[in-house]
């Protein structure tokens, strides 16, 4: 029994001391974004010297989407003579191939990929459009998102620089006015991309391609293998494979564009769920040749590390908090009063999400708008919510790796009305 | 006219910054969470006697003559004790446990088809679940619960010395380091620690309260969910509005912002 008290403490101090790890990191990424020195973007490169670039867009049933997408993309910046554009039609059963055929009639430089046969899926869709893609660079974009006219320029031209393997851009909520989750989402946003993300590309650490809004060399994915179809975060298992190969990934904060954010609790729910399980998927794959790489330093590995263990930490808190309710019961209550206060940094630390409050905050500084910095408090309203719903996409991927389960591939429900449809273009 | 154009060239937010002064923030700590943190650690045996004070006032009436007394125990030597109140616990009846278990039965049973209002949902479903896990204890074990309420008001005194002692320090931390004027800093962090002597002694008369006179079954609710977590919105809230004050002051002020 007292073996057992012994183990319980030593769980709950092994809680507390990874929430100081990650208060400490997140308070240097803070002060980092707030007063240090500023690693600019490459988008002051001359670029004369453009490279030709394949856009895909992974659609699914986007009748509600597709079109503003497009509108948005032949007003690119970009020569048309060095750009094409994929949608890839991806087993929908609406409007979506009518929509696009529409427009590869109107316009040669967009050719869609319609996909009937085979798996379905954001991964194989994607490789299969990397096969019939003829840029040198990939750039990814999901159907609901609405690119400004440079950001093919921006995202590009980053890959003169030879070390660059992957780069991601900004994401920027625009229907964050619908309700109490889009505004939470909003700052959610904010605090990882406006603060996290670059202080983490001044750090020289590990940012993080983000499946969108961002691009790659194409020749680097086909050596390397494509995209891995059995995991759901492409995206981060993208990341890691490049960087443990010796690649860069890089963070262009100035490269914005703006994605439609979940509107319901339970869309946001399946969302976080899946975002969790692909994560969790990725970090048991590559935490031990992250940490063996020899082509990363040893901040990179570690900071590698911590980002891949980002959503672990919720699961760690959860079974924290039954450590602690069984610790209550056996009547070991005399160790909270002392230490519970750094139970109480550590939801300082990870309220609300995975920025903490003064990461958001800062960010809403930076980003210049004060009127959403009062919802702060609201994010208690995220921290069981992620708590619950991240823990259940890592049961999701312990289940998957036992079982060798197939993962299926659904994408978020959306929201966009006729008349946001027709603002939106 | 054109110098003035010139002179306002407005920088892309991506890469703005603001000029920081490490001595300045060090200073600034030192003055001023520093003194308020001292005062917790040179002042809890008047602070915990005066609170205990206030609750003893309000409490007395509602039990038996003699039951709520403030009590002392020891804690730093050199400075004194920490005061405490003792009071009865009103321990539950079979009944009581079981009917506290079946309303959480049938809650975690049931909310789990709420579709709207998620978050609201989780959180009841967690604070269902841990008082259905109390009531079990309860009915099952009722003789092995090691608590009274005697023992949750001395470790709540211990624990609010600890979130006294700190509150003045993550907000110095979270507020200190920003270009907002030293008088607004100084309240924000005054005004935060206050509230937190406030808050904690009305929370301390409540909690009291429930364990006394309704039951001892809801200590475990109280103490994880309804403890130090909850502090962390008051914390934040004077954080978001301190911050939302200097956003609207610093939206027009290009001479703060610094690029690169």
């Amino acid at each position: 029994m007292e073996m057992a008290v012994s183990i319980l403490k030593a769980y709950l101090l092994f809680t507390i001391a990874v929430m100081l790890v990650y208060m400490f990191r997140h308070f240097i990424f803070t002060l980092n974004r707030l007063f240090g020195e500023q690693r600019i973007y490459y988008h002051d490169i001359i670029d004369s010297d453009l490279k030709t670039i394949s856009v895909l867009i992974p659609m699914h049933n986007e009748e509600k989407v597709a079109a503003c997408i497009l509108d948005r993309l032949i007003k690119a910046d970009y020569s048309h003579d060095k750009l094409e554009i994929i949608p890839i039609n991806d087993f929908s059963d609406d409007t979506t191939k009518e929509i696009l055929d529409d427009y590869a009639a109107r316009y040669p430089f967009i050719r869609p990929l319609h996909r009937t046969e085979g798996e379905r899926g954001k991964p194989v869709a994607l490789n299969d459009a990397i096969d019939k893609a003829i840029g040198e660079i990939i750039i990814v974009f999901d159907a609901d998102y609405l690119p400004p006219p440079g950001i093919i320029k921006n995202i590009a031209v980053c890959f003169n620089d030879p070390e660059a393997g992957a780069v991601m851009g900004r994401v920027i909520p625009v229907n964050t006015q619908e309700n109490i989750l889009t505004r939470l989402l909003d700052l959610e946003r904010a605090g990882g991309y406006q603060v996290d993300q670059q202080a983490r590309y001044n750090l020289r650490l590990i940012p993080q391609y983000g499946g969108t809004v961002g691009g790659f060399r194409k020749n680097l994915i086909v050596d390397l293998g494509y995209f891995d179809t059995s995991l759901l975060a492409e995206d981060t298992e993208l990341t890691y494979r490049f960087l443990i190969n010796g690649w860069k990934v890089l963070y262009a904060n100035r490269a914005e564009c703006y994605e439609e954010l979940p509107e319901k609790w339970s869309v946001r729910s399946r969302q976080i769920r899946r975002w969790s399980r692909g994560h969790n998927g990725v970090m048991f794959r590559y935490i031990i040749s992250l940490l063996k790489s020899s082509c990363l330093s040893l901040r990179e590995r570690l900071d590698g590390m911590l980002l891949l263990l980002i959503y672990f930490i919720p699961v760690i808190l959860l079974t924290g908090l039954c450590d602690s309710l069984i610790l209550f019961f056996l009547g070991e209550m005399e160790i909270f009063a002392g230490i519970y206060f750094l139970i109480f940094i550590g939801a300082y630390n990870t309220f609300g999400n995975f920025a903490p409050f003064y990461q958001v905050g800062t960010a809403c500084l930076l980003d210049g708008a004060p009127q959403r910095i009062l919802l702060l408090p609201c994010l208690i309203f995220n921290f069981f919510f992620n708590m619950w719903y991240i823990t259940r996409g890592f049961v999701d991927s312990i289940v998957d790796i036992i079982t060798l389960r197939k993962t299926n591939w659904h994408k978020t429900e959306r929201f966009r009305t006729a008349a946001r449809r027709e603002s939106a273009s | 006219m054109v110098k003035e154009l010139k002179s306002n060239i407005l920088y892309h937010r991506s890469y703005r910054k603001l000029q920081g002064r490490l001595k300045s923030f060090l200073l600034q700590f030192l003055l001023f969470a520093v003194p308020l943190s001292a005062i917790t650690i040179f002042f809890y045996p008047q602070i915990t006697h005066t609170i205990c004070q206030i609750t003893e006032n309000i409490l007395a009436p509602i039990f038996l003559e003699g039951e709520v007394k403030i009590a002392e125990i020891e804690y730093i030597n050199a400075i004194g004790n920490i005061s405490f109140i003792q009071l009865p616990s009103n321990f539950p009846t079979f009944a009581f446990s079981m009917i506290n278990a079946i309303v959480c039965l049938a809650i975690l049973i049931l909310i789990p088809y709420v579709e709207n209002s998620k978050p609201a949902v989780i959180l009841v479903i967690i604070i269902s679940s841990i008082q259905f896990i109390s009531a079990l204890f309860f009915l099952i074990f009722p003789l092995l619960f090691p608590y009274q309420a005697v023992d949750y008001s001395r470790l709540y005194m211990i624990q609010q010395i600890s979130i006294w002692f700190f509150v003045p320090i993550l907000m110095g931390l979270a507020v200190l380091p920003l270009p907002s004027s030293l008088e607004s800093k100084f309240f924000t962090l005054a005004i935060t620690y206050i509230y937190s002597l406030i808050f904690g002694t009305v929370r301390y008369v409540v909690f009291l309260f429930i364990l006394g006179r309704i039951s001892l079954l809801y200590m475990a609710v109280l103490f994880f969910l309804l403890g130090p977590l909850i502090d962390f919105v008051y914390i934040v809230g004077a954080y978001s509005i301190h911050v939302t004050r200097l956003a609207n002051k610093i939206k027009g002020d290009f001479s703060l912002w610094k690029w690169q």
